[in-house]
């Protein structure tokens, strides 16, 4: 059996998934935090059933392609029970959605989420009042806690079991007598279709294109039928037929929730206050630049405190083996390569990614973002974007890979493209810790901040570009800013420790593995060839000519190429042998030199290799302009 | 006031010309805290679609929360649930007071 869980954006889908499934997909206090399916097999009682998590839609028109994974999913046959998740605090609002999910005919079970906010709302919610209007059972749950999900999933098993199918909302007289005109005619067609035919005549009269596109094949006088029906019902109702089909559900849903809820006084809620100055027209950008000095004041004090004693003890390390003689010198170097695979992955990535990852889940969870999305959505304008598109740019500066994943929530192509090629020149968490763990540790705060600076204001310039070569066509943002809610503290880890297990498991080993060849390169007396190779590059950019391998190893992950840098060079001090100059240079290139593999994939993915390797190409060139512009520069004032 | 506005003022049943354009506005024009309601939405039907699913259609309710600045966008309750659109669109979205 398979459980689909649907609902409107930031319901709490995805939450409700990883309480039943374990921890498989990210949430976030965002609309559009999930872009494609998850699938887990789930334990309910004896049995194994297939769960499917996915991305949050208002309606069963997809507007954008998240939306439109979600209805293809629903409209796949492949659903035998679906949880319909609703924000209980938004209930007026969602039920238009719970209405047009009842007319697909699918076994359903409502999950009324997020109760205690609907209660500080001062709202009283009758769910058997709820349940027996809608014909569905209606279970009351805080999928934060996971109060009511065992509740839920029994209730969703035993209705898929018994295979109830829900009986479809009911219109006005005019809108009834269209439905009923169009599919008595499908009928009689002998419509093949797996979806109810009502479902299908609604869709017609609401214009849906894809619905049209499936009666492609009938014959022309149902199509024409058609035509007739919808004049026939806009001449009757003075809109268009969609527009009468759409307010009839919307009375209908406020119907129902008239009779199910009463709100008394809420609760004077703080949060309306703090959004006031958060969100405020000036204010708001003072709240803005706090945030982000505070992330990065973290990000840079607790990440220093830890580098500066765990690479010095490793360097004490380093110097007894040196010593120990009677080893043979393969053994030795290996044994080196070895220590520094392993300090500079405890002593330089973990202690930056640690922070830095809590801080950005935080500020995601707690809703930070749409209003973020709110204040720079003038400024995303002038690079022919909207403030929606700050989304990935944010979501960047941990991983590119989710940031190109997420411009599925952008409207239009264009816009994708766009976001798409331009997040991954966001440094990512693997670059913020090169960024801080040699620029700002060693150079000072201020050139990590130059980095950031110079990178936003790249970003800026490109998206200027892109919208003269690509005028922008998308009308504006239109988002839904979600209330702050407040984190829980092991979701928060959850989320980071995903991403630092993936370091862990895969970059760590990686790059104790490209220590250990280093250092046989090294034995080998191999490096000078290799030097030759990159002596182009190294000269060009005036870094030592060791410097040139390290940056192979970042195409793979970024912050191998410190790790290696410190391989190749020797010493974990690295201040000893490379000027402050040479770090910034070092750092700009690495910062934008080309997206990493898994990045390349997702582009490819997304948007196509086309657009993939002009990415790549496009970042090779401004890395190599970038770093030897502020080579010269540096030249002239350090 | 453009002949698109008054086509759909007159539109509303039971109003004439003069009764339905005096009072209506742009969503843009609107002010903080005013309780408005919507008379029409004025665009392609992806735009009236995007729309209609966030609850802004003919006949529903909604208020302006808050104005950003530099031409940013507004913030409008409907519903209990907070929207940011932008100005284009606000521009495109007909509203009128409720008395």
């Amino acid at each position: 059996m398979t459980i689909a869980l649907a609902g409107q954006p930031n319901a709490g889908k995805s939450t409700i998934f990883n309480q039943i499934a374990g921890v498989h997909a990210i949430t976030a206090n965002f609309p559009g935090s999930t872009v494609k399916y998850t699938r887990s097999q789930v334990r309910i009682g004896q049995e194994t059933y297939t769960c499917v998590d996915l991305p949050g839609t208002y309606s069963l028109q997809a507007l954008d392609l998240a939306e439109a994974e979600a209805r293809s999913f629903l409209l796949s046959g492949e659903v035998d029970v679906i949880v319909n998740v609703v924000d209980a605090s938004l209930l007026h609002r969602s039920l238009e959605f719970t209405l047009e999910l009842l007319e697909l005919g699918i076994p359903m079970v409502v999950c009324l989420n997020m109760m205690d906010e609907a209660a500080r709302k001062g709202m009283r919610i009758d769910t058997e009042k709820l349940s027996e209007l809608l014909g569905v059972p209606v279970v009351a749950a805080v999928a934060r806690t996971g109060q009511g999900i065992r509740e839920l999933f029994l209730e969703t098993v035993r209705v898929g079991r018994m295979r109830a199918r829900p009986s479809p909302p009911k219109y006005g007289r005019d809108v009834e007598e269209a439905v009923e005109a169009i599919r008595s005619s499908l009928e009689d067609k002998g419509a093949t279709d797996p979806l109810p035919a009502r479902f299908l005549a609604i869709k017609l009269l609401e214009a849906d294109e894809q619905i049209g596109a499936r009666i492609e094949g009938f014959s022309d006088d149902v199509r024409q039928l058609i035509a007739r029906v919808r004049s026939r019902l806009e001449a009757k109702t003075g809109r268009p037929a969609e527009d009468q089909v759409r307010m009839e559900r919307h009375g209908l849903a406020t119907h129902i929730f008239e009779q199910v809820v009463k709100v008394a006084r809420p609760f004077s809620d703080i949060r309306h206050k703090v959004d006031a100055i958060v969100t405020h027209p000036y204010l708001g950008y003072l709240v803005l630049a706090l945030v982000v000095y505070g992330v990065f004041w973290i990000v840079f004090r607790a990440g220093g405190l830890v580098e500066g004693s765990i690479v010095g003890w490793f360097e004490r390390l380093r110097g007894w083996v040196s010593a120990a003689s009677g080893l043979p010198p393969l053994i030795s170097t290996l044994v080196d390569g070895l220590i520094q695979g392993v300090s500079g992955g405890l002593g330089i990535v973990i202690p930056y990614l640690i922070p830095f990852l809590l801080a950005l889940s935080l500020l995601e969870d707690v809703g930070y973002l749409p209003r973020a999305a709110v204040l720079m959505d003038a400024f995303f304008h002038r690079l022919g974007l909207h403030g929606k598109a700050i989304i990935p740019f944010v979501l960047g500066y941990g991983c590119n890979v989710p940031a190109v994943m997420s411009t599925r929530i952008l409207d239009t192509e264009r816009d994708r493209v766009v976001a798409a090629v331009l997040s991954t020149l966001i440094p990512c968490s693997a670059r913020t810790a090169i960024v801080f763990g040699l620029l700002a540790f060693f150079v000072g705060p201020w050139a990590a901040v130059f980095i950031y600076a110079l990178n936003i204001v790249v970003i800026a310039v490109l998206g200027r570009l892109a919208s003269f070569i690509l005028p922008a066509t998308s009308p504006g943002l239109i988002l839904e800013i979600p209330p702050y809610r407040w984190p829980s503290w092991r979701t928060l880890w959850l989320k980071s420790w995903l991403r630092i297990r993936e370091f862990l498991t895969l970059a760590w080993p990686l790059l104790i593995a490209g220590s250990l060849v280093l250092s046989l390169i090294g034995y080998l007396r191999l490096q000078p060839m290799l030097d030759r190779f990159f002596s182009p590059l190294t000269e060009l950019l005036g870094l030592p000519p060791v410097v040139g391998t390290t940056l192979v190893f970042g195409v793979l992950r970024k912050e191998l190429s410190l790790l290696m840098l410190i391989q190749a060079l020797g010493t974990a001090q690295l201040d000893t042998v490379l000027s402050g100059e040479q770090m910034l240079t070092f750092t700009v290139f690495v910062v934008f030199y080309f997206p990493c593999v898994s990045t390349f994939a997702a582009l490819v993915r997304e948007v196509g290799g086309r657009w993939a390797w002009l990415a790549a190409g496009l970042s090779l060139g401004l890395a190599t302009g970038l770093a030897v512009a502020v080579r010269c520069l540096a030249g002239i004032v350090m | 006031m453009p002949r698109s506005i008054q086509l759909s003022c007159i539109r509303e049943a039971g109003r004439t010309r003069e009764e339905a354009c005096t009072d209506a506005m742009t969503l843009f024009q609107a002010n903080s805290g005013q309780k408005l309601s919507v008379v029409d939405v004025l665009g392609g039907p992806g735009l009236r679609r995007r729309l209609a699913q966030l609850g802004i259609l003919p006949g529903t309710h909604l208020q302006v929360v808050r104005h950003a600045a530099f031409g940013g966008p507004l913030l409008v309750d409907v519903d209990g649930r907070v929207i940011a659109i932008g100005k284009g669109i606000a521009a495109k979205v007909l509203v009128r007071p409720e008395e």
